[in-house]
């Protein structure tokens, strides 16, 4: 499962987090710092996969934001960066052709879209068509 | 144009966000931030007058706040009326914002539960989904108490939409990883699992079913083995019959997601024994593994997927091991040989991760053509142990641990060394780890163990943990051969002027006990040792110069020569304001003084260290333990220490086994006598404690740990137990702690005792505690006896009674014994055997023999050794009865023994 998942800016500054096992706000804000640290400083080249702790943090950088998920030991970890490839084309749909500025204008919405993508940290849907289907139902109400 | 696609957010908020990305400083922002908290609470304070567009609108100023990261200590309520509005809009908003504000907080969630409840019963699939993916995601104990019920009904009711199920089993399992007796898994088989993995068309389900059975079928495999075909032929239909629909297919792959989970869910499983379903599976796997073949990848995204499945499918295969085909397992070998070599950082890490799985089961079913197709990559493993990557270096690290044996353990523990000089710092202490446990795995050669673990010390010795050196004295210890060896080689390594603390302290004590062979060799002189070692006196720690000390003295001992530098030593540290330092160098000063038989005595070489704490010590050095596996030996030794009185199991407390009561005898009594020959159990029990107790006797020493348990609900408090020895048991007893017993946990204190001489009487404790503003008093026995401290000794049967007579005129002691006759003996037998009196049963088996030995903590002034007293036991047993009787030289011995066996018996 993924036990957090987070967008950090390269100036390391939070656009969205989201933990799904329970973990204390003043831990979470210090994860935040330690994990967007250890992930910014790496060069480019280098591979997307980090172990930390006794969990495993699979990252990728989308033009200025990095997309994190912590998973745990034995999850697979291309599969992560799928999940995680899978929001971005979500939120990319979504808002066409979509910028770190549309996060950061429209937060609620990210949060809302990844609701419908990711719960108790497991995927729920992987069409795209789905999720995108059942959001624009929803939009004008949000 | 953002806005173009999407509808505005609402002009408030984007005003406000404008504001606070327009800030300079963070002080800036502060002002903002709280004008901004300032206007809300106060528009709050009048929230009815509010029109739902500003309700909104605040909720959402709220959630930007609350995520720049500062406090928000009011609106929660607002919010959560949003969430219980009939306007779906509202609900919305409501409901998405309680996500994000109240995260995981339990006193918060409590509030909200019969909003959640009523969506849930609502019929709405709108708001059922709100509720259920808001549950989902915050869980917890509250959560899960008041709505597992309500979760579980729409999960099972058959008009639940798909995508409502499919947000139902998340839920539900996210409630299942508080409470595991939610879910019964015949009924979620029947009702979700297979029906939605029976059909295609709906992927998002079966995703979502698949997540959730990767962890509950993990907990309990068993129960939910009927799910084993039906993921095999979704598996089927999807990676051959490719039945998918379009939306599903991903970069042309078909629902990699899906195969991925499904692996995953087959991996919880042994390889089919079923004919039918091994061919299918086999076929799959096969199908999967050559895919990469065939497939040109057109993007990165494509690989990704592809590769996702590829590992998957490998990883499954090395857990079947020996039992797919020789064919099979070289293709695995020739794609992970391939993703190494490939420049993509990615695949590499995986490759290698996966390679070091091979040869962790390759070792394990000892499949050795498997090893040597690894082995022949041996040279770009090293290579990638150089990668500018540090994932991919750790994992290269650890595949060339797991590729070692026998055969090539000197040259992969000589590269390893060699790779210290340059590897980086934070995989300095995993090296070295590392290097440690192959050298201790294959230590056939011991010089050559001696070398590298001195070498590591002196290379990386702010990285060797205690235990390394330790172990290492310990296999020079026990192996008489490489003791001159390890002199020599240490004596060495001691020769610089500055070397690391660790070097010091290795040198001390292998110096110290083994420098007498360099010395008879005519190597060194015994100054020279003492040289070697002094030199560094003046910069060592505290603590290694208190081994040095102890070094002096066995030194000294051998080599009166060095009397007067010793002297100096001791007597400069005896004002030292270290009190170890000072305690040592009085006592060894102290020591100078006595005649030698006393010295000798004190500093007898060290005798070989049981084998059994090597093997231990190899144990906790296995390859690699996985974070799970370590952690389950650690839950299992903490039960072994910590649970004594099985209090982690929060159902309930297991009540000490009922003793029957004998002969009106009170269970404390029956309790003491268990405790007598067990090295742990309960020795007391009542409504409001339990009291366990584990006993470590050596000789003359014992150490007795006691656990106090509160079996109450509520606190007792000013806890305190006290102990009085006597001049025949000396008795050290550490205070109770913590001494304010919560509720359903445990205090402990511990009890070191030692024997001077024989003694009859039994030492009590008393136990006090106060409930409810009443002191509570308990007194009971310490569970020591004479028996402690006894070691056994046997001898023929004449030989006893040539003994048992000798001792005649001196002290005996007898007893009849109503309630154990003939029809028990073998029962007996046990018993005294537990209490280490070694009987021997005479050949028509009415007469026990028994002799022992009561070990001492006093020097007998005539041998200069610790007196033993010798105890006989005879006992005589006709049909119904028996009698028992005790010889010693000692009235106290005899006593004592009848005593203590008289009490254990009476449990038989």
């Amino acid at each position: 499962m993924i036990n957090f998942i987070l967008l950090i800016s390269r100036q390391g500054k939070t656009r969205l987090k989201k933990w799904f096992v329970p973990c204390p706000e003043r831990d979470q804000f210090r994860t935040i710092k330690e994990v967007s640290s250890l992930i910014l400083n790496r060069s480019p080249k280098v591979c997307n996969f980090l172990e930390w702790r006794d969990y495993k943090l699979c990252y990728k950088r989308y033009a200025s934001l990095f997309f994190i998920a912590c998973i745990e030991q034995n999850d697979n970890e291309l599969l992560a960066l799928e999940m995680v490839h899978h929001f971005v084309e979500c939120l990319d749909r979504y808002f066409g052709n979509v910028c770190e500025l549309d996060l950061i204008f429209n937060f609620h919405k990210a949060y809302y879209i990844l609701d419908e993508i990711l719960i108790s940290g497991e995927l729920q849907e992987s069409s795209k068509r789905a999720v995108l289907h059942h959001i624009s139902e929803q939009d004008p109400l949000i | 144009m953002v806005d173009a696609f999407v509808p505005s957010t609402k002009r408030g908020l984007r005003k406000f966000i404008n504001d606070v990305r327009g800030c300079n400083t963070l002080q800036d922002e502060q002002v903002r931030v709280r004008k901004e908290l300032a206007n809300i609470r106060q528009k709050f304070a009048n929230a009815k007058a509010l029109k739902a567009y500003d309700r909104k609108k605040y909720a959402w100023k709220l959630v930007y706040i609350y995520m720049l990261g500062h406090e928000v200590e009011f609106g929660h309520m607002e919010v959560i009326n949003l969430a219980s509005s009939k306007n779906n809009s509202e609900k919305l908003v409501g409901y998405v914002a309680m996500g994000v504000l109240m995260g995981h907080d339990e006193d918060l969630a409590r509030l909200v539960i019969n909003t959640i409840r009523s969506d849930l019963v609502s019929g709405s699939a709108f708001a059922q989904r709100l509720a259920l993916t808001f549950t989902a995601n915050v869980g917890g104990h509250e959560l899960t108490q008041a709505l597992s019920a309500d979760v579980l009904r729409v999960l099972y009711l058959p008009e639940s939409k798909p995508s409502t199920r499919r947000k139902a089993t998340l839920c539900a399992l996210s409630l299942w990883r508080v409470n595991q007796d939610l879910i019964d898994p015949s009924e979620y088989l029947s009702v979700v699992a297979i029906p939605a993995l029976e059909q295609t068309f709906e992927m998002g389900l079966n995703l979502a079913v698949l997540g959730t059975l990767k962890s509950v079928a993990r907990a309990d495999p068993m129960a939910y083995q009927a799910v084993y075909p039906v993921v095999i032929r979704l598996l089927e239909k999807v990676v051959l019959g490719e039945s998918v629909p379009s939306t599903y297919s991903y970069h042309g792959v078909a629902c990699p997601l899906v195969q991925v989970r499904a692996l995953e869910v087959l991996a919880l499983y042994d390889f089919p024994t079923d004919a039918e379903l091994r061919k299918t599976l086999v076929h799959i796997l096969t199908k999967v593994l050559s895919c990469n073949d065939d497939i040109n990848p057109q993007s990165m995204n494509q690989s990704n997927a592809n590769n996702a499945v590829l590992v998957e499918a490998i990883n499954l295969v090395i857990q079947y091991g020996e039992q797919v085909d020789r064919e099979m397992m070289e293709k695995v070998v020739a794609i992970l040989v391939k993703f190494v070599r490939l420049s993509d950082a990615n695949v590499k890490y995986l490759g290698l991760a996966g390679m070091s799985k091979l040869a962790q089961m390759a070792q394990r079913e000892g499949l050795a053509s498997v090893l040597d197709m690894i082995r022949d990559h041996h040279h770009t493993v090293r290579q990638s142990l150089e990668d500018q990557d540090g994932s991919i270096r750790k994992r290269a690290l650890d595949l060339m641990f797991s590729m070692c044996d026998k055969g090539n353990a000197h040259e992969i523990v000589g590269e390893l060394v060699e790779y210290l000089k340059t590897v980086s710092y934070n995989l300095k202490a995993d090296t070295v780890r590392k290097i440690a446990i192959l050298c201790d795995r294959f230590s056939d050669d011991r010089p050559w163990y001696v070398d590298t673990i001195l070498h590591l010390i002196a290379t990386a010795g702010d990285f060797v943990p205690e235990d390394m050196w330790h172990r290492l004295v310990q296999v020079v210890t026990n192996n008489e051969d490489t003791k001159a060896y390890a002199a020599a080689a240490v004596y060495k390594m001691m020769q610089p002027s500055h070397v690391h603390e660790t070097t010091i302290r290795v040198g001390s004590y292998l110096l110290g006990e083994f420098g007498y062979f360099l010395v008879e060799g005519n190597q060194q002189s015994a100054q020279d040792l003492f040289d070697a070692i002094n030199q560094h006196l003046d910069y060592a720690g505290n603590k290694t110069r208190a081994m040095m000390l102890h070094a002096y003295a066995k030194l000294v001992l051998l080599y009166p020569q060095l009397h007067e530098d010793v002297t100096l030593v001791m007597d400069a540290f005896r004002d030292s304001s270290d009190p170890e330092l000072q305690q040592r160098a009085c006592e060894y000063f102290a020591l100078a003084q006595q005649d030698r038989v006393r010295q000798q005595a004190v500093f007898e070489p060290m005798p070989a260290f049981p084998e059994a704490q090597g093997e231990e010590a190899a144990e906790t050095a296995r390859p690699n333990p996985t974070p799970e596996s370590v952690k389950a030996v650690d839950a299992q030794v903490e039960t072994q220490v910590e649970d004594l009185l099985n209090l982690a199991d929060k159902s309930s407390f297991t009540p000490a086994p009922e003793p029957e009561l004998k002969f009106g005898k009170e269970p404390r009594r029956v309790w003491l006598a268990n405790v007598l020959c067990e090295p742990k159990g309960v020795l007391f029990e009542d409504h409001f404690v339990q009291i366990g107790v584990q006993l470590q006797f050596q000789k003359a020493a014992g150490k007795l740990m006691f656990f106090v348990g509160n079996k109450t609900g509520w606190v007792l408090d000013q806890a305190l137990c006290t102990v009085l020895g006597n001049d025949a048991l000396e008795v050290v007893a550490q205070p109770l702690e913590p001494a304010v017993l919560q509720p359903r946990a445990q205090s402990r204190f511990s009890v070191a005792v030692t024997c001077h001489k024989p003694f009859a009487d039994r030492v009590p404790i008393k136990v006090s505690f106060q409930a409810n503003g009443q002191f509570e008093f308990i007194d009971v026995d310490l569970p020591v006896s004479v028996l402690s401290f006894a070691s056994p000794c046997s001898f023929p049967d004449a030989d006893f009674d040539q003994r048992w007579d000798a001792m005649g005129d001196r002290v005996q002691q007898t007893t009849p014994l109503d309630h154990v006759g003939l029809e028990r003996i073998d029962a007996v037998v046990a018993k005294l055997t537990a209490l280490k009196l070694a009987p021997t049963l005479s050949a028509d088996k009415r007469t026990l023999r028994g002799a022992t030995t009561i070990q001492t903590a006093t020097v007998n002034p005539k041998t200069g050794k610790p007196a033993v007293v010798g105890v006989l036991v005879r006992m005589t047993c006709v049909a119904g009865s028996s009698s028992l009787a005790v010889r010693a030289v000692n009235v106290a011995a005899a006593v004592g023994t009848l005593t203590t066996v008289k009490d254990v018996l009476l449990v038989l």
